[in-house]
């Protein structure tokens, strides 16, 4: 108890210098959680958005193409949210106002599709018309459509004498869309299911699903139910893109890693200037009878209880600002008139484990730097050391 | 016969600013402390009078030579039976009287008994039993840099008075103080010596304070002589 509570005064001293060695320490290590978390949890919102991105607007959670299964066979598997009916082909659209073509797909999904959960929200306006086509705005662009324009796809299908003949066909554009997947939206054309089956027929059409529980056990046991259907999940159809992102959430630990070296060193600077300034009281405690291993304990105690309002300060901190990302992001982008970053585009997510990680890290760092910090209070003789300092 | 302090073949030397020949500054010194008796030790300034007081308290270590703290050898001792000894045999004024700033009087004094592991609701009557008897009832919640330098040295004294130790070790203990604080420091230390069974080895300049004490030593060319010995 008395050790604890001498720890506690050296820790808020009424010594103004001893004072302001000890907030600065808490500041910087209040700083060094605060940047661990803002970056860590940015990048994770950033790949957990663009993952999410990814299995809603660009393949599911799992495509099924050639298969005998209805969505109703396929929904009643266990851990299913929603099943639906898509299609995609490759087609030609031609600009005849702007003689500008472009190749891309065309994606057909019922209507439904864009009130579902897990996909409202990540198209910027309501992308299927009853009839016609919906462009990307990139799609757009390229086509130099600027309204009122004949539209013109052509795409490929059986043929009387030849088994695939390309067949063009005049469609209206009656809607624009854009996503938050680049790629998605300079390769697509939306349109609604009836629409494609009345000009393409029911060629392609393939079953899109949605999972609330492991997609490699649902892929198994479709592929269970119909053996002769194809089954991909979303990390095989987008196998380049999730590979990249992998490779990202490596760099970002090897950047963490870099930031977690500088409060390292920092933390090893601090608790040597914290034990400096305490000698001549280490030496004093041992003149009047302290053994060693009580004053080691005092002074790491004195360093745990700093490290801990540090992290206090810098995880109220970290989580205040993760939790109003939104403000914040509006006022950087009032302040410099730049808006790098959509609030829509960040959903900063920090797990619990993470955060314990962190902070278990930083304790465990001050522990070891303060315990090895002490040799230097007990190399020297006790008159030596107090001699040394007071000089 | 076991004395509480004897110092047997003491030298001690520091290393020389060039590394070559050390500094000689304790040469053979032999002397013993007796129960209930007060020593002084005079001399000029940097004669080693601090370092051997230190060296008598086990704060120094001799180059060679060993101290007997009632007959057992010191410099013998691991650290936590020298950690005891200084805390409950020993107890220590420095010159500039090195109180915690970060305590107050009271928690001062209460320092060297709480690391014996007492309670403070154990040792603060007695914290403010002696307080009151150096006539500081009014100043013991006052932190040190609010207390002028006869109050600072009285409060360490108390610090060294609250385990009740064998002996008192004294760096001139009025050394910063004024005459009239001088006095009633010198006569605090004197009379805690007449009334408990303890001994006082201190070091001085002040020779009035030197002759009110039972012995005079003067180390002077590095070695030991006493010029007053005890009746």
């Amino acid at each position: 108890m008395f050790r604890l509570k001498v720890a506690f005064r050296y820790a808020f001293s009424k010594i103004r210098r001893q004072r302001l060695t000890s907030v600065f320490i808490c500041l910087g290590i209040a700083a060094g959680i605060f940047a661990m978390f803002l970056i860590m949890s940015i990048m994770n919102g950033l790949q957990s958005k663009q993952i999410e991105t990814l299995r809603s607007v660009e393949s599911f959670d799992i495509i099924v193409w050639n298969t005998s299964l209805k969505p109703e066979d396929i929904e009643q598997i266990d851990g299913i949210d929603r099943v639906f009916e898509f299609a995609e082909t490759p087609v030609l659209i031609n600009n005849l106002n702007s003689s500008s073509s472009v190749s891309a797909r065309i994606r057909a999904y019922d209507p439904s599709f864009f009130d579902y959960r897990r996909v409202r929200g990540n198209f910027t306006s309501y992308p299927i018309a009853e009839t016609g086509i919906s462009l990307s705005y990139n799609i757009a662009s390229s086509l130099k459509f600027l309204g009122g324009s004949n539209f013109e796809i052509t795409f490929l299908r059986p043929g009387k004498t030849a088994t695939i003949v390309p067949y063009t066909q005049s469609i209206d554009v009656t809607a624009y869309y854009g996503s938050a997947l680049t790629e998605f939206n300079d390769s697509t054309v939306l349109t609604s299911l009836d629409t494609y089956k009345s000009i393409l027929g029911e060629r392609n059409i393939g079953l899109g699903i949605f999972c609330s529980s492991s997609v490699e056990k649902i892929a198994k046991a479709i592929q269970d139910k119909d053996s002769n259907a194809e089954v991909i999940t979303w990390k095989q159809y987008n196998n380049a893109v999730y590979g990249a992102l992998v490779l990202e959430k490596a760099i970002m630990y090897v950047f963490l890693s870099f930031m977690f070296l500088i409060i390292c060193v920092n933390l090893r600077n601090s608790t040597r200037r914290l034990i400096d300034s305490r000698q001549i009281e280490g030496a004093m405690l041992r003149a009047l009878g302290c053994r060693r291993g009580d004053i080691r304990t005092i002074f790491v105690l004195q360093g745990l209880v700093i490290c801990i309002i540090g992290e206090a300060i810098g995880t109220l901190f970290g989580l205040l600002a993760l939790n109003n990302m939104d403000s914040i992001l509006d006022f950087i982008g009032k302040v410099s008139g730049s808006y790098l970053f959509m609030s829509s585009m960040i959903e900063p997510s920090l797990s619990t484990v993470e955060i314990t990680v962190i902070l278990c890290a930083v304790l465990l760092l001050g522990f070891i730097y303060t315990y090895a910090g002490c040799r230097k209070v007990f190399r020297s003789e006790i008159m030596e050391v107090i001699y040394d300092v007071s000089d | 016969m076991t004395y509480p302090i004897e110092l047997v073949n003491i030298c001690k030397s520091f290393p020389s600013a060039d590394g070559n020949t050390p500094l000689q500054i304790l040469n053979n010194i032999n002397f013993c402390l007796k129960s209930n008796e007060s020593t002084a030790i005079i001399g000029k300034s940097g004669t080693g009078k601090s370092t051997l007081l230190q060296i008598c308290g086990g704060l120094d270590k001799p180059t060679e030579g060993s101290v007997l703290f009632n007959g057992t050898d010191i410099s013998k001792l691991s650290d936590a039976k020298m950690s005891e000894l200084r805390n409950r045999k020993i107890g220590f004024i420095f010159q500039a009287n090195m109180l915690m700033e970060d305590f107050t009087a009271l928690e001062n004094v209460m320092i060297p008994a709480q690391i014996q592991g007492r309670r403070e609701s154990e040792c603060k009557p007695i914290a403010q039993d002696l307080l009151k008897q150096l006539g500081l009832e009014d100043r013991m919640n006052h932190y040190p840099a609010q207390l002028s330098g006869g109050e600072k040295q009285r409060v360490a004294i108390a610090r060294a008075l609250i385990n009740d130790p064998d002996v008192i070790l004294a760096d001139e203990p009025t050394g910063s103080l004024d005459e009239e604080n001088a006095k009633e420091v010198e006569d605090r230390l004197l009379e805690i010596v007449k009334s408990g069974n303890r001994t006082l080895l201190l070091v001085t300049h002040n020779m009035d304070f030197a002759r009110r004490c039972d012995r005079i030593l003067v180390l002077k060319n590095h070695t030991l002589t006493e010029e007053k010995a005890s009746k």
